[in-house]
């Protein structure tokens, strides 16, 4: 699984806490807090679960705002390996 | 199993064999060296530097395997005596392994508490201390040991010097799984076993294991059911539940899950404020900076007792003092969430411990051991403690694992 669809995965396992519906993909621009509805326990979860994924705590440097962002952070750091 | 007799290791996983002269002859090297601060390679490594520790009656500092470096340092330790060797002379003239353990020798023994409550702490144990819960005698001639637990810890030792006290053997099953450690237990004719009630919960149910004669559990509270189910899988054994301490070795006895505080100890033990306290003269050496946990001469063990109904002096052990977990500010109490997995039907063996996190500080996370063949998954286990615990309290990652990881570290098993 690519890390788009992974961090698709986990943002819709996060959401489904709160009986969101399972949506297929998400915007780069989409807001993490504001469209997505997650708040600072479900941006833990998510980190948390990213890090144990590939290797990156996407919040170390300071919050990311969209998924856009949380993508970037992911790959650059894959790049890197 | 006569061929025990003259073995006085045998190896779990391979069955391979090491003879009574080769331990012995430790004390009568020409040449010997050892490591006064040694962090041993395996189980039977630290044992044999234990024994030359005892015959050349030195100080003996054991460091587990798995300590990293950065941790030595902020123990204190000098990561650059680690493992260095020294020459050294036998004091006194017994030849015999057993005559060293049963108190000819000066050896101290620096520990490190396995750090279930932060960091590890250094314990200093003279043989006398350690020695307190041995028992020799004829009638242990015939023992047969398994270890289950690391020599580099208090209880791995006690039971190293139990059964070189005796002569007996010793069967290495640490780090094997329960199934293989019962299966070695089998085919080697295991008659003593002391392990952690974790370690007994994990046993696959298999066909009772006759001849085990005593079986110990400690280290962490016991409940009626855990019991049972060891008094099932050792239909012929005595069950002793002890609690001990690194600091002051095994204090208390019981063959069930009530505790008494021995007439002999009463000075020296006491229930204060529903919690467990023990008198400094009970205690090894405690290394470093005073603990905080001192309370003039008492030390504060931590461990909260609840006083059975009815009785005069008998309680229980009901878990260690709570361990907080900053959640965002919020204070969490992971023993909630850890109590309530335990009690589903399809979970073995539970944890749930706080997870360093750059978001909320620590988040609240678990690894469960699931039974074989359930398919229990990360959303039904959270169904299940949902509306029974406030949403803070349930851990928001939720691992599965063949085996619980090593308490002394706060990170997610790798998959």
């Amino acid at each position: 699984m690519n890390i788009s669809s992974k961090t698709v995965e986990v943002l819709n396992d996060i959401r489904s806490h709160k009986g969101a519906a399972r949506e297929p993909r998400f915007d780069g621009s989409a807001r993490l807090r504001e469209d997505l509805g997650l708040d600072s326990i479900d941006l833990a979860e998510l980190t948390a679960r990213l890090d144990h994924e590939f290797g990156v705590d996407v919040f170390a440097d300071g919050p990311v705002q969209t998924v856009g962002e949380v993508l970037a952070k992911v790959e650059r750091s894959a790049r890197r390996g | 199993v006569a061929e025990n007799a003259q073995a006085w290791w045998i190896d779990g996983a391979t069955g391979a064999r090491r003879p009574w002269s080769e331990l012995e002859d430790l004390a009568g090297a020409p040449k010997a060296v050892r490591r006064p601060v040694c962090q041993p390679r395996d189980a039977r490594d630290a044992v044999e530097e234990i024994v030359r520790g005892l015959v050349s009656s030195g100080p003996l500092t054991l460091v587990d395997p798995r300590m990293p470096r950065d941790e030595m340092v902020r123990l204190g330790l000098d990561p650059g005596v680690v493992n260095q060797e020294s020459a050294y002379g036998v004091t006194g003239g017994a030849a015999k392994v057993e005559d060293w353990v049963r108190g000819r020798s000066g050896l101290r023994l620096r520990l490190f508490t396995s750090g279930s409550s932060g960091l590890p702490r250094s314990v200093e144990h003279a043989l006398e201390t350690l020695g307190r819960a041995i028992r020799i005698g004829a009638h242990h001639r015939n023992d047969v040991w398994a270890l289950t637990y690391r020599p580099t810890h208090i209880a791995g030792v006690q039971v190293v010097l139990q059964a070189l006290a005796n002569g007996n053997p010793i069967v290495d099953c640490t780090g094997l799984t329960p199934a293989a450690a019962l299966e070695a237990m089998r085919r080697h004719g295991v008659t003593h076993l002391s392990a952690t009630p974790t370690f007994y919960r994990l046993l696959p149910d298999v066909a009772p294991l006759a001849g085990v004669r005593a079986v110990t559990l400690g280290g962490e509270s016991v409940d009626d059911a855990l019991l049972r189910r060891v008094a099932t899988l050792f239909p012929t054994a005595r069950l002793r539940n002890v609690y001990a301490s690194t600091e002051g070795g095994t204090l208390l006895e019981s063959d069930g899950t009530s505790f008494e505080i021995p007439a002999r100890l009463r000075d020296r033990v006491e229930v204060r404020a529903g919690r467990l306290r023990v008198h400094r003269s009970l205690l090894g050496g405690l290394g470093g900076e005073r603990p905080a946990a001192m309370d003039g001469d008492w030390y504060e063990t931590g461990d909260r007792v609840d006083p059975v109904a009815g009785s005069t002096g008998r309680f229980t052990f009901a878990g260690r003092e709570r361990r907080w977990v900053n959640v965002g500010g919020s204070k969490v109490d992971p023993d909630q969430a850890e109590a309530l997995l335990r009690e589903l039907p399809e979970v073995l063996a539970a944890r749930v411990f706080g997870l360093a996190n750059s978001v909320v500080g620590e988040l609240l996370c678990a690894e469960v051991v699931r039974r074989p063949g359930s398919a229990l998954d990360e959303a039904a286990v959270r169904t299940a403690l949902n509306g029974r615990l406030p949403g803070t309290a349930i851990p928001r990652i939720i691992r599965f694992v063949d085996r619980l990881a090593d308490t002394r570290s706060d990170k997610l098993s790798a998959r």
